[in-house]
C-alpha cells in the first residue's frame, strides 16, 4: 500500500530537504562536459566527422585555416528514470520488497520533481512491463502513487540486461537511471548496469534486501523453490549448507557495493526491516 | 531361545504405526526463495553423498524397526535356554569309596557335580542331596555358588548303604512347582533298581565307576556260646564279587592279639563262611582283615564287639544249703556272698537268692527263691505236691532252653498258689504229671522273680548238670531286667565294615551312562535384556547421527 496523504506529503517534503542537504544524494546530477549547450566555454577540439556544424568555431577556422569545435561545460537538463523491479522475487519477505520499493520510488520521484527534474518510472521483470511519465510537475505525484499501487509482482525471472537494452532503445535522452531492485538476477546484475553505463546513462542502484533471506532457519529435509524460475531443490539442509549460503549471500551484497564503487555508481542497500522513514532516507542517500 | 515375559512381544505391533508414519512421513518443508542462483551454487559445491544416501529413508525405517524389535525383545527377557532347576543327588554310600576311579568314585561324582554347578546360569538354581542310609539336604535350592561349592566340598564318604528311592522322592519334593526341574543322580548304581532308575524320564542317572572286582567281609558276628558262657562263637563270612577266583587270607585279632589266620579260596562270585570258637570271658574287640588289595578296601576290614561274660553280685540267704551254694558258685560270673538272714539293708545291687525263708513283703530287686516256706504278696502256699517228678518243661521259656529237667525227681514241696497279681505275670518253668507247676518265672515290673520248687534234700536236681545251667539261666533272666546287677560292659554293636553287605558289590551295572550329559551353559552374568537394550540405544544413536542429526526447527 502506497500511502499518499497529507502526512506522507509532509514526509516527502522533509525527504526532499534532506536530499538537498546531502547534495542530492543518490539523485545528484552528474557534471558533464557537453559538446554544445551549456554556458561556459571551456575549450576547443579538432573537428570530427559527424560533429554539429553549429558547434564549429568559424572565427578560429578563418584565422587558423583549420576546423575546431567549441566545448562548453554546465548543468545539463538531466531526466530521471526510475526502473522498478516488479519480478516475483520482490514479493517475498514481510514487508515485501515491492511495497518498500514503491515507497522508495515515490520518494525518489518527489525529490527529483522538487528539483525541477523530469521523472519517468518503468516497471520491469524480465522485460519492461509498465511505464509512467515522464512527468515534470509535483502535482502529478498522486497519479504516480496510483500507478505504483497498481503494480503487482509478476513475470518469469529478472533479466536486468534485457531490461536495460529495452530501456536504452526506448529512451534516447540520457539521464539518471535509478534501478530499484533486489538485483536477484540469475545472469548477474552487472550486465544491466553495464549497458546503462556504456550507453551514456548514469546508473544509480537502490538494492532492497531482506536480512532474513541471508539467515535461513531451515534444517533437515527441505524443498527450496525459486520463486521466479520455479527451479526446486529437494535437499537435506545441513548447517554446512547454511553456512555456505550465508557466505555467498554476503559475497553477493559485497559484490554489489564493490561493483558500484568501482564504477562510480551511487548505491544504497536498504534492508526492508528498517522503519519506513529511515529506509527512505537510506534509499535517497541521505543516511547510511 | 525362550522368553520370561512373552506377553511383551505384543508390543511388536507398534511397528504398524512406525510404518504408517513412514508412509505418511512429513513432506519436505517447502520454502520459496528469491536467491535461487545462490542456492544453486551452494548445492553444486556439496560433497558427493554415499551411494546409499538415495535410500536413506528406507534405511532409516529399517533402523527404526530394528530399534523397536530390540526393545520389544528386551522387554520379553529372552533366555538362551530356559532357567534350569537342578536337584543334584550324590551317592556317598560305602561303595562310593571304591578306588577304581581315581581318587575315589565319590570324588569323581563331586567333580561332575561341580561341573554342573559351574555352568549354572544367572537364573538357574540347584540343590544338593546326599544318599546313604540317611538322606541329607546339603544345600537347599539356590543360585549362589558360594553356598553350593562348599556344600559339595563337605560331602564325606560313609559306611552306609544306599536309599536311592527315598532320595529321589525327596528331590522331587524339593523341585515341586519349580520350572524345568531336573533330578540328576550321581552314583555308582550299586543298588537294586539302578537300571530301572536309569530308564526313567524324570531322573538322569550318571554312573560313576566301572567293573571293580572286589572281595570283602560281609558278615562278622560274635556271641557268647550257649554251651559255655566263658566261650564265644564268631561267625565270619567273606563274599567275592570278582570275575575270577579269589585267594586271600582272613586274619582275626582280639584286642590286637592275633587269634587266627585262615586261607580262603573263593570261586568267582563265591561265598565262604566259618564259625570260630574262642575263649574270651572278658570280651573285647574282635577285628577281621582280608589281606587282598582291591578297589574297595573298606570291606576288607571288619570289627565286632565280643561281649564279656556277664558278672552278677549274688547274695545267698540260706541256713546251709551246700548244693545250692555250690551251684551258685559254679555259675560263670557269679560273685557270691552268703548270709544266714536277710540283712536289714537288703541286697542292694545284688541278686537275692532266698533259700526257703521268704520275707513279706518281698524285697525289691531281682531274686531267686528256692523252695519258699512262707507266703508273700505273690503266692500262698498250698498242699504238698503229690508227684514231684518233672513231667514237662516250658519249651517256650528261654531260661530252660539249655537245661533238661524232664524226668527229674524233685524233693517234696508245697504247691504255690499265685495271687491274681502274680499269676498274670508268671510263666511256669515246668510241670509235674498232675500239671502243677514246679517253678515260676514271675516278671514283676522292675524286678523279676524265679521260684524253684523241690531242691531240698532228696531232690535229684542238685545232682544233675541241669541245676547249674538252670541257676545260671535263672540268674541271667532275673538280671536282664536290672541293668545295675548285670554289670556287663557297654555292648558294642556288631558291625562289619559297612552296615550293608550289599555295598561290597561295587560292580557298576553295564549299559548305564558313564559320563554326564552336558548342561548347556547358562545365561551370562549380564542379563540378555540389558544387552538388547544397550544395542537398541547404540542403534538409536547411530540412526540419529546418520539421519536426525542437526534436525532443529
Amino acid at each position: 500500500m502506497v500511502r499518499f496523504d497529507l502526512e506522507s506529503l509532509n514526509e516527502l517534503r522533509c525527504l526532499s530537504l534532506s536530499a538537498r542537504r546531502a547534495g542530492g544524494g543518490i539523485l545528484a546530477k552528474p557534471r558533464t562536459r557537453l559538446p554544445a549547450g551549456g554556458t561556459e566555454l571551456t575549450g576547443h577540439r579538432d573537428y570530427a566527422p559527424g560533429d554539429d556544424y553549429r558547434s564549429v568555431d568559424w572565427n578560429l577556422a578563418a584565422r587558423h585555416d583549420e576546423l575546431l569545435v567549441k566545448q562548453f561545460q554546465g548543468e545539463a537538463d538531466c531526466p530521471t528514470y526510475v526502473l522498478l523491479d516488479c519480478s516475483r522475487s520482490m514479493s517475498l519477505s514481510r514487508p515485501s520488497k515491492l511495497d518498500v520499493a514503491r515507497r522508495i520510488v515515490l520518494a525518489l520521484a518527489y525529490v527529483a520533481l522538487a528539483d525541477s527534474g523530469q521523472v519517468s518510472v518503468l516497471a520491469f521483470s524480465d522485460r519492461i512491463v509498465a511505464r509512467f511519465g515522464p512527468i515534470a510537475q509535483l502535482a502529478r505525484i498522486a497519479k504516480l502513487a496510483r500507478f505504483l499501487q497498481g503494480l503487482a509482482a509478476r513475470g518469469e525471472r529478472t533479466d536486468l540486461a534485457a531490461v536495460a537494452e529495452g530501456f536504452v532503445r526506448g529512451y534516447q535522452r540520457h539521464g539518471l537511471a535509478v534501478v530499484v531492485s533486489d538485483l536477484c538476477d540469475p545472469r548477474g546484475f552487472q550486465g544491466g548496469l553495464e549497458v546503462l553505463r556504456r550507453r551514456g546513462y548514469h546508473p544509480r542502484v537502490v538494492q532492497l534486501c531482506d536480512p532474513r533471506e541471508g539467515e535461513p532457519d531451515t534444517l533437515g529435509d527441505t524443498e527450496l523453490v525459486d520463486v521466479e524460475t520455479g527451479a526446486s531443490w529437494q535437499v537435506t539442509m545441513t548447517e554446512q549448507h547454511v553456512a555456505r549460503y550465508r557466505r555467498l549471500y554476503a559475497q553477493f551484497h559485497d559484490s554489489v557495493r564493490s561493483y558500484c564503487a568501482g564504477h562510480g555508481i551511487a548505491c544504497a542497500q536498504v534492508p526492508v526491516d528498517l522503519p519506513e522513514n529511515r529506509a527512505l532516507l537510506v534509499a535517497i542517500g541521505a543516511a547510511k | 531361545m525362550t522368553t520370561t515375559n512373552p506377553k511383551a512381544l505384543i508390543l511388536a505391533a507398534l511397528a504398524v504405526p512406525v510404518v504408517l508414519l513412514y508412509l505418511w512421513r512429513v513432506r519436505p518443508r517447502r520454502r520459496s526463495v528469491a536467491t535461487g542462483f545462490l542456492w544453486e551454487q551452494v548445492f553444486a559445491a556439496s560433497e558427493r553423498r554415499a551411494a546409499w544416501w538415495s535410500y536413506r529413508h528406507p534405511v532409516s525405517l529399517c533402523v527404526q524397526l530394528a530399534v523397536l524389535g530390540l526393545l520389544v525383545l528386551a522387554l520379553a527377557e529372552p533366555h538362551l535356554r530356559p532357567p534350569a532347576t537342578l536337584a543334584l543327588v550324590i551317592d556317598n554310600s560305602a561303595s562310593m569309596s571304591a578306588t577304581d576311579v581315581q581318587p575315589t568314585r565319590l570324588d569323581r561324582a563331586k567333580d561332575l557335580a561341580r561341573g554342573r554347578v559351574a555352568v549354572l546360569g544367572r537364573d538357574d538354581r540347584a540343590a544338593i542331596v546326599t544318599i546313604a542310609d540317611t538322606i541329607h539336604v546339603r544345600c537347599a535350592l539356590t543360585d549362589r555358588l558360594d553356598l553350593l561349592e562348599p556344600a559339595l566340598a563337605g560331602i564325606a564318604p560313609t559306611r552306609e548303604g544306599t536309599r536311592v528311592a527315598d532320595a529321589v522322592e525327596l528331590a522331587r519334593q524339593l523341585l515341586q512347582g519349580e520350572p524345568n526341574g531336573r533330578i540328576v543322580v550321581l552314583s555308582d548304581a550299586c543298588f537294586d533298581g539302578a537300571t530301572e532308575l536309569a530308564r526313567r524320564d524324570d531322573v538322569e542317572l550318571i554312573a560313576v565307576g566301572g567293573l571293580g572286582d572286589n572281595a570283602g567281609i560281609t558278615r562278622l558276628e560274635a556271641r557268647p556260646s550257649a554251651a559255655d558262657p566263658l566261650q564265644c562263637q564268631v561267625l565270619a563270612e567273606v563274599t567275592s564279587y570278582a570275575s575270577e577266583p579269589v585267594a586271600c587270607r582272613l586274619e582275626l585279632e582280639l584286642d590286637g592279639r592275633p587269634i587266627d589266620a585262615v586261607p580262603i579260596e573263593l570261586d568267582s562270585a563265591g561265598r565262604w563262611q566259618r564259625v570260630f570258637e574262642m575263649t574270651a570271658p572278658e570280651g573285647g574287640r574282635l577285628a577281621a582283615r582280608l589281606d587282598r588289595p582291591d578297589v574297595f578296601l573298606e570291606d576288607n576290614r571288619a570289627s565286632a564287639g565280643v561281649p564279656p561274660c556277664p558278672a552278677y553280685e549274688v547274695m545267698l540267704v540260706t541256713e546251709g544249703d551246700v548244693y545250692l551254694e555250690e551251684a551258685l558258685r559254679a555259675s560263670p560270673g557269679v560273685r557270691l556272698t552268703t548270709a544266714d538272714a536277710l540283712p536289714q539293708a537288703g541286697a542292694e545291687g545284688a541278686i537275692l537268692v532266698l533259700d526257703r525263708h521268704v520275707p513279706s513283703p518281698l524285697p525289691r530287686g531281682p531274686m531267686l527263691v528256692v523252695d519258699p516256706a512262707d507266703p508273700c504278696e505273690l503266692w500262698q502256699l498250698g498242699e504238698p505236691l503229690a508227684d514231684a517228678v518233672v513231667a514237662k518243661q516250658n519249651e517256650g521259656l528261654a531260661m530252660v532252653a539249655d537245661a533238661r529237667l524232664e524226668g527229674t525227681r524233685l524233693s517234696s514241696a508245697k504247691r504255690l498258689v499265685l495271687t491274681e497279681e502274680a499269676e498274670s505275670k508268671a510263666l511256669p518253668i515246668a510241670w509235674n504229671a498232675e500239671g502243677a507247676a514246679v517253678g515260676y518265672a514271675i516278671d514283676r515290673p522292675g524286678a523279676r522273680v524265679v521260684v524253684l520248687l523241690g531242691l531240698q534234700e532228696g531232690s535229684e536236681l542238685p545232682l544233675r548238670a541241669a541245676l547249674p545251667i538252670l541257676i545260671a539261666s535263672a540268674l541271667e533272666w532275673v538280671a536282664a531286667a536290672d541293668t545295675a546287677t548285670a554289670s556287663s560292659p557297654e555292648a558294642e554293636p556288631l558291625a562289619v565294615a559297612t552296615s550293608c553287605a550289599a555295598e561290597s558289590d561295587v560292580r557298576v551295572p553295564a549299559g548305564l551312562v558313564s559320563e554326564a550329559r552336558g548342561l548347556a551353559p547358562g545365561a551370562p552374568g549380564t542379563p540378555v535384556w540389558l544387552l538388547l537394550a544397550a544395542a537398541a540405544l547404540l542403534v538409536v544413536v547411530a540412526e540419529w547421527h546418520l539421519f536426525q542429526r542437526r534436525w532443529t526447527c
